[in-house]
């Protein structure tokens, strides 16, 4: 035992020895490995440190192109992007629809053929597969075709584009099919219907107009208009019939207030005993051929049509009187057998191109506001103008009762 | 000539009568019952008699009759004297400028009436008007020398607006004599004016009246002349009245403006009963016998410069200052008199050819307005064949049915017509058959009016002649009375084709984009304001139409025959 006993710190000191140089050989490798991991490490960092930068100028890049990109679509926000990629896989949605459709619309409207077609041209361009028939008329004959077959169950018109005032009564009885266009935001309130069923394409302001050969200054107030001086050399809108003169003047009763509002018709009735004529283009040709030195209520659009052509007229608003401003509208008929189509063309019509179009037509004013146009209404009245929509709902209540009125005071007949 | 007893061919005759008179009746009486219907036609409603108390108690009710009355009877009776004194002239005597008369009327009515009555405002407007410019710059009067505005200005015009018309239906009667009796009542030794007065007028009088009626009727609802010259003037008549309510008003006052239809239609259908009951004793006036050739030019001896002096008149005051105002208006960029030389341009011209749909519509425009023209001579030569000539059972009642759509003013009529094709389906809507329809009943009253006055003229010898000579009741009628009426029925048809291509209005309900006619092209420049442009097609109408004649003439065709020898 004393053997083994004395044996046993040898061995302890050799397998020490061992262990220490197994140790020590395995701490050295140890630490060569971790120089060498070190090493590595810092050179991947290196690495990782240039493809960062590599790639965070290559995101910089990519947002600058982008909100290059945006900016030159005028895009401001995801939100957006989002809005209109959903747009263009709708309208993609619709033109797919509107392909399985007849590929024929038909267009009742007021507003002349001649001064449409090439809107409708440049929609027929756009999409080849949809023939527009249109079909002008009256207002009268718009409203009395559409709700007759309708009432024969024959509906014929897919969409209408006719005066506001013949609409709203469209709009009373459900007969249009609401649709919000997409354009229709760029239009202000009162041009559109708040739940889609039609929206304003041109614009029908009313105006005064007067000689320039045979009047210097046109009167400035209402009440220098209804002068004596002018006894017999004022025409004006038949306003006992209940159509656009009678509308506007109970309009603007509304504005100007009752009491300055009677006193300017009994003065004008009196006083000037003005001229009636029953078409409003008639009141500007008449003062434009130098019968009448004034005309009241008249087309803005005839006043420039006729300037243009070199006639001596040239429109006023006495103080107080605002632009006041009715329109076409343009909307979808409920029966419709060719919705997505129909949808197309009013988009069409409302776009900034379509509006365009209308607005280079001599003479009709875009109703869309931010258009440049040649004759968008910014170019030809003055900034800040104040610009009120009319008929309001007494006048289109009430036209009738006033017509009659207007007569009783002596209007019109003799 | 006995009554016809029932034969086969008589029940034929009467299916046609029964067929016709549908057709005919139908567009009247949807206008009638929308008159006591409380909305319109086709759609729910009740009973009422509420339009015709509104029309009771309107206050200008009165003033619109007596407007009305005033300017229908006055213009009827300006146009009948003037044009059937024309008319004689032109047909019967040595009077020169002979041809100038007969084509002048012609050519003025191929004008839409609407222009004429413009061109009538660009001389006669009291400051602006040309003859008022050039009396007041010559004389220095501060006055117009006539005033146009005024119910006497609106019913001269519209009386030398019916000119054309009355001219048109007398002459025929005129060149359809017995020129024995003018020789009789010469060798009596009456005087010309004598054998006037004495033989020929009380023989052209049923020829007259019913030239006279229809131009009363014409006038009564005429509303171009009352709407372009009545309505400034302050002048309201029933046409303006119904027109305004069924046309200007949006929703349109259908009530209203069918029972003041239905007041028209009664004072019409009076009108009508009261020639028909005139013409009843039409043997009296039979002269064209078998015993004599035709009629002889007559001689106007002393009163020759006289005849001149009222052609040149007429001449000088309607076609000639007319034609040429127009003729000036077209060419201008809008009408100033104080700027018509520095004004001119061809832009109208311009923008009627390349108007979008005018070359599809010129098209249209020739179909419908021969279909109707044929529709309407036809119909209108057999019921007054068979109304005045074979009297069958209902003829009578025949021609005053054909007569109730002349007595609806056209856009009433318009759309009447355009309630009928669309509720009573039968594969018109939408098709020019609906004009061809529309504008056939317009017009036959029109033909009926034409021939019944040279047919009352045929002696029935000729035809019973014929009938003894074995000839059957088809032969006589194509070798008897056709050659006698050619002259008229070529007139009539003639009239009918020119009306119903420059009747602006009417069409416009009820065309489709297909079936667009020029006169909706016309119509909508018109309504936009393009006035002028609208008198630079109207002239081209005029020269298409003079072409026409010109061709016809040469070809050996004659819109009148005058007596040549």
């Amino acid at each position: 035992m004393a053997a083994s006993t004395a044996k046993t710190p040898l061995l302890l000191s050799v397998a020490a020895l061992v262990v220490s140089i197994i140790v020590a050989g395995y701490a050295t490798a140890i630490t060569q490995s971790a120089q060498s991991i070190q090493g590595e490490t810092s050179r991947q960092v290196k690495d990782v440190r240039t493809a960062l930068d590599d790639i965070s100028g290559r995101i910089s890049s990519l947002e600058r192109l982008v909100s290059l990109y945006a900016k030159a679509a005028g895009i401001d926000s995801p939100q957006q992007a989002e809005l209109i990629v959903k747009q263009r896989e709708e309208l993609q949605a619709r033109v797919d629809a509107a392909r399985r459709e007849s590929g024929r619309l038909v267009v009742y409207g007021s507003v002349d053929y001649a001064d449409i077609k090439s809107t409708l041209d440049a929609f027929q361009a756009r999409y080849p597969f949809i023939q527009v028939v249109y079909e002008s008329m009256r207002p009268p004959e718009v409203y009395t075709r559409v709700s007759s077959e309708l009432s024969a169950n024959k509906p014929t018109a897919d969409l209408v584009l006719v005066s506001h005032t013949t609409g709203i009564r469209f709009a009373q009885e459900k007969r249009y099919l609401p649709y919000v266009s997409p354009e229709a935001a760029s239009y202000p309130d009162f041009l559109r219907d708040k739940n889609g069923e039609w929206t304003a394409a041109v614009l029908l302001p009313i105006a005064f107009v007067y000689n320039t050969d045979k009047v210097k200054q046109p009167p400035s107030t209402l009440e220098a208009l209804t002068d004596p001086q002018w006894a017999g050399k004022v025409i004006m809108h038949d306003i006992t019939l209940g159509t656009t003169g009678t509308q506007y003047l109970v309009s603007l009763k509304n504005i100007i207030g009752e009491s300055r509002f009677n006193s300017f018709v009994d003065r004008l009735v009196k006083n000037v005993k003005p001229t009636l004529d029953i078409s409003v283009s008639t009141v500007a040709e008449k003062v434009a051929s130098g019968e009448f030195h004034i005309g009241l209520i008249v087309n803005l659009h005839d006043v420039v049509r006729l300037k243009m052509q070199g006639a001596p007229i040239e429109y006023f608003l006495p103080t107080d009187v605002p632009l006041l401003t009715t329109f076409s509208h343009i909307a979808i008929i409920s029966t419709t057998k060719n919705p997505n189509s129909a949808k197309l063309l009013v988009d069409f019509i409302l776009s900034k191109e379509g509006q365009t179009i209308i607005g280079n037509t001599p003479v009709r004013f875009p109703a869309r506001p931010d258009t440049a146009a040649r004759f968008s209404l910014d170019k030809i009245v003055p900034a800040g103008l104040r610009m009120v929509n009319y008929p309001d709902d007494e006048a289109i209540a009430k036209a009738r009762d006033w017509a009659a009125r207007f007569k009783e005071m002596g209007f019109g007949a003799k | 000539m006995p009554r016809t007893t029932w034969q086969p061919h008589n029940l034929l005759i009467f299916f046609v009568f029964v067929v016709a008179g549908f057709f005919i009746l139908q567009p009247a009486a949807f206008l009638l019952f929308g008159s006591v219907w409380s909305s319109p036609p086709g759609r729910p409603g009740h009973l009422t008699g509420s339009n015709y108390a509104e029309v009771l108690r309107d206050p200008f009710l009165g003033r619109v009759l007596f407007n009305t009355f005033v300017f229908a009877a006055g213009s009827s009776l300006i146009a009948i004297a003037l044009g059937s004194t024309l008319a004689f002239l032109a047909t019967r005597t040595d009077v020169p400028f002979k041809k100038a008369i007969i084509y002048s009327p012609i050519l003025t009515f191929a004008m839409p009436s609407s222009v004429e009555s413009m061109g009538w405002t660009f001389l006669l407007s009291p400051r602006t008007g040309l003859v008022n410019v050039a009396f007041m710059r010559l004389t220095g009067v501060e006055e117009p020398l006539v005033n146009l505005y005024t119910l006497a200005g609106m019913t001269l015009v519209m009386g030398i607006n019916l000119l054309p018309v009355a001219f048109l239906m007398t002459a025929p009667a005129f060149t359809l004599f017995d020129r024995s009796l003018e020789e009789m009542g010469r060798a009596s030794g009456g005087g010309l004016l004598q054998v006037y007065r004495r033989i020929i007028l009380p023989l052209v009088l049923p020829s007259i009246a019913s030239a006279f009626i229809y131009c009363f009727i014409v006038a009564i609802e005429a509303f171009d002349t009352p709407a372009i010259v009545g309505i400034p003037a302050g002048v309201y008549v029933l046409t303006t009245t119904i027109y305004t309510q069924m046309v200007s008003e949006v929703p349109p006052r259908y009530g209203t403006a069918t029972a003041y239809s239905a007041v028209l239609l009664a004072l019409s259908l009076i009108l009508i009963t009261l020639y028909n009951r005139f013409a009843k004793s039409a043997d009296r006036y039979a002269t064209l016998t078998g015993r004599s050739g035709g009629s002889a030019v007559i001689s106007l001896g002393k009163y020759k410069p006289l005849a001149a002096v009222l052609v040149l008149g007429y001449l000088l005051i309607h076609p000639i200052p007319l034609m040429a105002t127009l003729a000036v208006a077209s060419v201008q960029r809008f009408w100033n008199p104080d700027r018509l030389l520095t004004n001119i341009t061809l832009d109208n011209y311009e923008k009627f050819f390349s108007y979008p749909v005018t070359g599809t519509a010129f098209i249209n425009s020739i179909i419908v307005s021969a279909s109707s023209t044929a529709l309407a001579v036809a119909v209108g030569f057999l019921a007054a064949y068979f109304s005045l000539r074979r009297k069958l059972t209902g003829g009578q009642t025949f021609t005053t049915i054909l007569s109730i759509p002349l007595a609806i003013p056209p856009l009433v009529l318009a759309v009447g017509v355009f309630w009928s094709v669309l509720y009573v389906d039968i594969g018109l809507y939408g098709t020019v058959g609906a004009l061809v329809y529309a504008y056939s009943l317009r017009y036959t009253p029109l033909v009926v009016r034409f021939l019944s006055g040279p047919m009352l003229q045929i002696h029935r010898e000729l035809e019973d002649s014929a009938v003894v000579c074995g000839g059957g009741r088809l032969r006589t009628i194509t070798n008897i009375i056709l050659p006698l009426l050619r002259g008229a029925a070529s007139t009539a048809a003639l009239y009918v084709f020119v009306r119903t291509i420059t009747d602006l209005g009417i069409a416009v309900l009820l065309v489709t984009h297909q079936s667009t006619v020029l006169s909706t092209t016309l119509f909508a420049l018109w309504n936009t304001g393009e006035k002028l442009t609208v008198v630079a097609g109207g002239l081209v109408y005029t020269v298409v139409l003079l072409c026409f004649l010109l061709a016809a003439h040469r070809l050996g065709f004659r819109v009148l025959q005058p007596t040549t020898r």
